[in-house]
């Protein structure tokens, strides 16, 4: 048996194939390939490192990269158009739904993700579905309102492609940053 | 260098725990990856439960048992309508948000024994069984029997796998389930899941609570009636004396004063919730 694992998947429409050992989380493997996803906790507490495997919300610092074999991931990256922002992403920019920024890519994939499934939540909901997310900065009043406000703005979760379609990125992930 | 493998049937599993005495099993990834990542524990494979559809299953048999599959996540519980409402709500209920309900796994949850998880409490209340598959076969253990020590149970460091969890049917039994934590993302201090049968033939109600979190390992305490008052709660609490938890989130003084309440108000929605068929 190889240790060394190759997983392809599709990253933001783009078809993109990784090497790397069985425990490495998808959250330094995305990291490698550039994408803006943040660690924070590697422990699955703080949310920073969610993406959408399948359009449902993961803290990628929990899925071993092999499990991805196969399936969509979308991190923050997939979300604009160009220069046109997702409509959670402008929402957040005009309703100052983020200070530092830290935890900005799970807030705003973890609001792409419910307003998918369920277009005009309320404040109970929106608090209830991003509770596995921790800001430091804001005291979450105006990321709420940053979600409510896109509420009747937002597009469908799927993501347009960062990269040409059917272009193929190959990278190799060779150790796990400790904490 | 750390191999990893994702199988597609528990008998493979189990072919792979045997052969590699270092392998791991990841079930949802929630409790492994972060000691994978932190280094705190090494292994040479990483066996992924994720392709292992059978295990993630809920059906119920004839006789009402609810047959619980060892990957199924807290997302299932919530949605899936076989699912008995007191488990639907310790799902709701959570640390972690939506990400963690749809990545945390019950088999993965009982396996570990985290004594502060929310589930074992439940499993035990609920007078749940464990279905193990081995090298030497299949196993049946109950949920009182499962949790030996914290982080300790049938399957720690066996070629053991948790094959799926048996929950039996209420015959009108009401459940409740209530916790105490210190913040949202904070894990639980202290769980209680109540249990309240009436009898007809006397006209009276009696129960148990089984209390969790507080302890290495979950405890029942038996009612005399559906109505204890906090104080009868304490003296029960007392005679079991607990070895309480001592660490950074509460005292273990601190659990033993808080117990009862919890205890309290999980007896008292039991008796009155309205969803609690």
């Amino acid at each position: 048996m190889s240790d060394q694992l190759k997983t392809t998947f599709e990253l933001n429409g783009v078809t993109t194939t990784v090497v790397s050992e069985g425990h490495v989380p998808l959250a330094d493997t995305l990291r490698h390939l550039a994408c803006a996803v943040r660690l924070g906790c590697r422990n699955g507490d703080c949310g920073t490192c969610t993406v959408l495997l399948e359009n449902q919300p993961v803290k990628s610092c929990l899925v071993p990269t092999g499990r991805a074999a196969g399936l969509r991931v979308t991190t923050l990256d997939g979300l604009a158009k160009g220069d046109e922002l997702h409509p959670v992403q402008q929402s957040f920019w005009e309703n100052n739904g983020f200070q530092c920024g830290f935890c900005l890519a799970g807030h705003v994939l973890c609001a792409v993700a419910l307003l998918r499934d369920n277009p005009d939540p309320s404040a109970e909901q929106v608090d209830d579905f991003l509770r596995g997310n921790l800001c430091r900065c804001t005291g979450y009043e105006q990321i709420r309102v940053s979600v409510l406000a896109a509420t009747h703005a937002s597009g469908p979760a799927d993501s347009p492609p960062a990269l040409a379609e059917g272009q193929t990125l190959t990278s190799e992930v060779s150790s796990t940053p400790t904490k | 260098m750390t191999g990893y493998v994702a199988p597609r049937s528990v008998e493979e599993v189990v072919d792979i725990l045997t052969s590699n005495p270092s392998a791991v099993v990841c079930g949802g990834g929630t409790m492994v990856m972060p000691r994978l990542s932190s280094q705190e524990l090494n292994a040479d494979l990483v066996v992924d439960l994720a392709n292992v559809l059978e295990l993630r299953r809920i059906g119920r048999d004839e006789d009402g048992t609810l047959r619980v599959g060892a990957a199924v996540n807290y997302r299932q519980l919530i949605v899936d309508p076989n699912v008995t409402d007191v488990l639907r709500g310790m799902a709701r209920g959570i640390t972690g948000g939506p990400q963690i309900q749809g990545q945390g796994t019950v088999g993965g949850s009982a396996s570990y024994g985290n004594p502060a998880s929310d589930l074992p409490g439940v499993l035990v209340a609920l007078g749940a069984s464990m279905v193990t598959e081995g090298p030497t076969g299949r196993r049946v253990v109950t949920a009182s029997d499962w949790f030996l020590d914290a982080f300790v149970t049938p399957v720690t460091g066996q070629p053991v796998l948790l094959r799926e969890i048996l929950i039996p049917p209420r015959e009108g039994d009401r459940f409740g389930y209530r916790k105490l934590k210190v913040a949202e993302s904070s894990w639980p201090i202290v769980t209680a899941s109540a249990r309240i049968h009436y009898s007809e033939a006397t006209d009276k109600s009696a129960g148990s609570v089984t209390i969790a979190a507080a302890a290495p390992t979950p405890f029942t305490i038996q009612l005399g009636s559906a109505d204890p008052t906090r104080a009868d709660l304490q003296s029960a609490i007392e005679t079991v004396a607990p070895s309480w938890i001592d660490d950074e989130i509460a005292s273990g003084s601190y659990r033993a004063k808080v117990a009862a309440e919890i205890a309290r108000r999980a007896i008292s929605a039991a008796r009155t919730e309205a969803e609690n068929p």
